[in-house]
């Protein structure tokens, strides 16, 4: 930053000045050009008189008197926001330095490559904001607001060709950057939460009100990153050519399953620029757990002899779906062990969730019409033992020998299929294996049957 | 709280309309805090005579469905919306946006008894009488935004009842702190090399069977930070066959071997200097000093039952003591 | 003294907690079967052209002709009975909760003390059995079914509470034959619900109240769950129906509205709308009470608590009702 001269300075406000004016007269640019090739004089006339408008709107004394008299007091600027928890939310927007690092394995403003500067208030004053966020320097790290809020010396003269005036717009654009803090002010609307300050908050009283800010300049960040990783013509074209025989494979990156929420309604340009400058959308990731499989659907067959068939295979296929990525991968060997893990911990919790519906929603003696083994109607329909005339049931059921034919028919159900699918490393599924099964089943089955108060050996 | 001396169970509580958003940069399971919250809440009613005090809350989910509208499979989805009244001119108010998600969690909450303690916990009618009541108590209050609709029961265990108590979660997925896995993750797209936490909840690099460095999808970055981190866990690589290994296209997610990660809110940072009490003018309290916040983001992992630390202390998030700015929901260490 | 105004934060939860109401489904014939879901499905329909159309267009024949027969090709959501079954089974729940006029955030002492004074003040001159009657009245006409009311040939409601430890149940045989445009009438049962309903907002008991209603609509009727608010639809569907779990259902917010539709006290009152602050009502695009002229909640609430001028017995209970209703109703927050 110290090497930013006064010609940086001047060259950046002329240029975007120039982009500005450009940008507003693109229009009377074309009436123009057309009205040239059309030799229509009175339409030459009415364009050049437009732009000279334009011209004079957007030269430096001008622009600059209203932005630092005007715009200045019409725009509050903040890396995080007020209404961006809540539109009717006018409370105070904060200016946060990032400069204090965060521990490495915490996520904040901070983490954030650039931080743009947002500001929100009169929509027509919101020029002023991309004027601060304007670039300066060969290369192009800086930004002007920087060197406002640390009074650079490159600004002399800057703003105005009288030295006096230059440094009293200087001023007011410093004011308005750092924004008062003397009267803060926050909103009913506004987020705040009373926070306990440690295990002892309530023998000592002590709390502090927390009032979160939308931090619309992060958001921001991830927003582009998002859509960068996404919408690149790098990806799009390799993800394009997946599909196409002759073109080259490159790989490419997919971001699914993000929500989208969408802050001002239709009317973005209330809630801030940034905000207006993503069309008021939000890109939100997924903190969902897993999804075990919906296990209302699940039936047995009438003729059935186990449960443990093809259709409890697909009523647990995401932990299949995991199994079969481990099996398939060629990875670090611990990787691939805890991931066995995980792929078995779904399909046992998948299976246990259907378990668990079956003895707690099906009317008690449901199993008395169907063919299961004697041992999975012990297991799936213990409300059977409590009804009249089933002693014998009963005995059995508290006995709990059935457990074991229950372990080893899940464990020879998961080798077979594993067996059936991977023919070609068929032989890696030995008995060592399939004790391994064993012996998670007979623990998931051993907590499982506790929670239902049963005890079994 | 270190002593705890019981546990105390609410099972599968049904929630209604929680509150989906979890923070600036997530949805579906709603932020730690709505729980801790709702817990801290409940030992405030708790009269003092009962000399019974409520520390940390273990967090598992059973069901999870968020009220959302995905056109289809790739799509990003919206969040349903409700109409709110109309204004006094009878025009219909503008939409702000909410993201819903009705919830089955269980919470299992330390419990500390200072006093004398409950002889034969599951016979003693004092001790069942105290759950009655509490679950009565957590019935009437909101929990992460939501109305509680049902709580399935309310059940007190001692502390070496921890088999019983991960048996009575199943099946279900218990919230973890994954900081250790972001940073692993942070590492791997620094040095393009893949990294893992091991046993002793250390970093280190991974190898093959041939004890040859795994490399990551991505070509290392130095200037990467824990938030590239966090969107490259929601990143999927499509990798083209390459001759040696395969035929076909591979996916290739940061995530793989590392269990079910997520992005986690854990607190919040300050971001302007705190402001003493009566100072913030509309701040809902004047008794307490008051700052504006943003929030912290992790990574936190959802770890079935069986496969919780043996040290079962490490399960429950607790208020940490602000220090260095953060105001952190935390889990004790793992060393 | 300084002159008393309305707390810029002030909040009140609502003490009426509405759960959505689950859609199953029954025949008639077989009143012990067990009953099944109702089931969402997607239809396609061919709309018609019911659209205003430019002028262009509509003046010109054959340019309307063509426009017309373009096919309207729309797929939409609908819920209807299985051929078999003839009656629907709406079932939620209701939690009454403690009214004290305390509100859950207010950050301005002087008027909570205020406040307070001025609700209990209500409530000792004239008790809550009034508001109470009412939203029982709601419960048993069935008016919280909306549209499927509409078409059913008898509705039996009952009502099930645990009050004391005991296990209470109130059956009420014809829904259908209490009016909906006014709240005088009896029906056996009605005065001891009310009582219930009491009894919760007192605080006296904690008191949920399981709902059911059984309206019989005919062998594979339609049915009419609550349609979802999707903002961006990606245009495939026109109408998306609520689903909770798979089964057809109706918001809380939906049944809430008809619970507490029991203002008849606004100006030139026809007929009953629901408890809200400019008395709107969504379907009707009309708010019945006007700032203007003074008969708002909050003209009418600011006279009573900051100025101590109470408003007629009737408009006292309307205000109350909007308390009980809950809501953001702090100086800050207003429109």
């Amino acid at each position: 930053m110290q090497d930013i001269t006064r010609a940086d300075v001047q060259a950046a406000i002329s240029g975007f000045l120039n982009d500005q004016f450009l940008k507003k007269a693109e229009p009377d640019i074309k009436r123009l050009e057309k009205a040239e090739t059309e030799q229509n004089e009175a339409a030459i006339a009415a364009a050049q008189e437009a732009l000279a408008q334009w011209r004079h709107k957007y030269s430096a004394p001008i622009w600059l008197d209203d932005a630092a008299r005007r715009m200045a007091g019409q725009l509050k600027f903040g890396s995080h926001i007020s209404k961006g928890i809540h539109p009717d939310a006018k409370g105070d927007n904060v200016n946060f330095s990032a400069d204090t690092p965060l521990p490495e394995h915490l996520i904040g403003s901070q983490s954030a490559h650039a931080l743009a500067l947002d500001a929100n208030g009169n929509a027509a004053a919101l020029p002023l904001a991309a004027f601060f966020n304007t670039p300066v320097g060969a290369a192009q790290m800086v930004k002007l607001r920087q060197l406002i809020t640390q009074n650079h010396p490159a600004l002399q003269g800057c703003f105005a060709d009288d030295a006096a005036l230059s440094d009293e717009y200087q001023l007011l654009f410093q004011a308005a950057l750092i924004g008062a803090t003397d009267a803060p002010i926050t909103h009913e609307r506004n987020k705040q939460i009373l926070w306990p300050r440690g295990e002892q908050a309530i023998v000592h009283d002590d709390y502090i009100c927390l009032v979160p800010l939308y931090p619309s300049a992060l958001t921001h960040a991830v927003y582009q990153q998002i859509n960068q990783a996404r919408y690149s013509e790098e990806n799009k074209l390799a993800r394009d050519n997946r599909f196409k025989k002759t073109a080259e494979h490159k790989p490419y990156v997919s971001i699914t399953q993000l929500a989208i929420t969408k802050l001002g309604g239709t009317k973005p340009q209330n809630v801030s620029q940034l905000t207006s400058a993503q069309g008021g959308r939000n890109y939100l990731l997924p903190n969902l757990p897993p999804k075990l499989q919906s296990s209302k659907a699940f039936k047995i067959s009438a003729v059935a002899v186990t449960i443990f068939n093809k259709r409890l295979r697909y009523h647990s296929y995401r932990g299949w779906i995991e199994f079969d990525e481990v099996i398939k991968a060629k990875k670090s060997v611990m990787a691939v062990r805890d991931q066995r893990k995980l792929a078995l911990q779904m399909i046992l919790a998948e299976v246990f969730q259907i378990a668990e519906r079956i003895q707690t929603q099906w009317p008690a003696g449901w199993s008395r019409d169907y063919q299961l083994s004697m041992a999975e109607k012990y297991w799936l329909d213990p409300d059977r033992a409590d009804l009249e005339g089933e002693e014998a049931f009963k005995a059995a059921c508290d006995a709990g020998d059935w457990a074991g034919e229950v372990i080893r028919s899940f464990a020879l159900w998961l080798n077979q299929w594993l067996k059936e699918t991977h023919t070609a490393i068929a032989e890696d599924f030995d008995e060592a294996e399939e004790s391994e099964w064993r012996r998670a089943m007979a623990s998931a089955l051993r907590t499982s049957q506790r929670r239902f108060g049963r005890i079994y050996a | 709280m270190n002593h705890a001396n019981y546990y105390l169970l609410f099972d599968r509580i049904q929630i209604q309309a929680a509150n989906a958003i979890s923070g600036p940069l997530s949805y579906g399971f709603p932020s730690l805090n709505g729980f801790l919250g709702a817990i801290h809440a409940l030992n405030r009613r708790l009269p003092e005579s009962d000399g019974i005090t409520l520390g940390g809350v273990l967090v598992a989910c059973h069901h999870c469905d968020v009220q959302l509208y995905r056109p289809h499979a790739y799509a990003d989805a919206t969040f349903n919306q409700s109409r709110n009244p109309l204004k006094k001119n009878g025009d219909t108010a503008a939409i702000i946006e909410e993201g819903k998600v009705h919830l089955t969690v269980s919470l299992l909450v330390e419990v500390r008894k200072a006093d004398q303690v409950w002889a034969n916990l599951s016979q003693n009618p004092q001790a069942s009488e105290w759950c009655t009541q509490v679950q009565n108590m957590l019935m009437q209050q909101r929990i992460a935004g939501g109305s509680v609709t049902s709580i399935g029961r309310t059940q007190l265990f001692e502390s070496h009842q921890q088999d019983d108590m991960i048996a009575a979660l199943l099946p279900a997925f218990v919230l973890m702190d994954a900081g250790q896995d972001l940073l692993a993750i942070t590492r791997e797209l620094q040095t393009g090399q893949q990294h893992l936490v091991n046993e002793f909840d250390e970093i280190q690099p991974a190898c093959d069977e041939n004890g040859a460095p795994l490399p990551s999808a991505r070509p290392a970055q130095t200037e990467v930070t824990a938030l590239d981190a966090l969107i490259e866990v929601a990143t999927l690589h499509h990798l083209p066959p390459d001759a040696k290994d395969s035929k076909e296209w591979r996916a290739y997610s940061v995530k793989s071997g590392r269990g079910w990660l997520v992005p986690l809110p854990v607190g919040y940072q300050g971001i302007a200097a705190p402001f003493a009490a009566g100072e913030l003018a509309h701040c809902r309290t004047a008794e307490y000093p008051s700052q504006y916040v943003e929030t912290i983001y992790s990574l936190g992992k959802w770890v079935f039952p069986f496969r919780l630390p043996e040290n079962f202390q490490q399960c429950f998030w607790r208020y940490a003591t602000p220090q260095d700015n953060l105001y952190l929901i935390t889990q004790p260490p793992a060393h | 003294m300084t002159t008393l105004t309305t707390a810029s934060v002030l909040a009140f939860e609502r003490n009426l907690d509405i759960s959505d109401a689950t859609f199953t489904q029954i025949d008639s014939q077989k009143p012990d079967a067990k009953a099944s879901m109702v089931k969402v499905r997607e239809k396609s329909v061919r709309g018609t052209i019911s659209n205003r159309l430019k002028n262009a267009i509509a003046n010109d024949p054959t340019k309307l002709d063509a426009e017309i027969q373009k096919p309207n090709l729309q797929t939409v959501d609908v819920a209807t009975l299985d051929d078999d079954k003839d009656t629907l089974i709406a079932r939620w729940s209701c939690k009454v909760l403690p009214f004290t006029g305390e509100p859950s955030v207010c950050n301005n002492s002087d008027y909570q003390a205020k406040l307070i004074d001025t609700v209990s003040g209500y409530l000792q001159q004239h008790g809550v059995n009034e508001l109470a009657r009412r939203y029982a009245a709601n419960i048993v006409n069935a008016r919280w079914l909306w549209r499927n009311r509409m078409g059913a040939e008898t509705i039996r409601i009952q009502v099930r509470t645990q009050i004391d430890g005991k296990d209470q149940t109130l059956e009420f045989a014809d829904a259908k034959a209490h009016p909906l445009n006014h709240f005088d009438w009896q029906a056996d049962g009605l005065s001891q619900l009310s009582d219930w309903i009491a009894k919760g907002l007192r605080g006296e008991a904690f008191v949920i109240l399981y709902i059911e209603a059984r309206a019989k609509v005919g062998y594979g009727q339609e049915v009419y769950p609550s349609q979802e608010l999707i903002l961006d639809t990606g245009n495939r569907k026109s109408k998306v129906l609520y689903q909770i779990n798979d089964k057809a259902g109706m918001h809380s917010q939906k049944v809430s509205n008809a619970i507490r539709t029991i203002d008849t006290w606004y100006p030139n009152a026809q007929f009953p709308v629901a408890a809200e602050p400019y008395g709107a009502v969504t379907t009707l695009g009309t708010a019945f009470r006007q700032p203007k002229k003074g008969d708002d909640f909050y003209t009418l609430f600011d006279n009573w608590v900051l100025k101590g001028t109470a408003p007629s017995v009737d408009e006292q209970h309307y205000v109350i009702s909007v308390l009980i209703r809950g809501g953001v109703f702090g100086a800050s927050g207003k429109e």
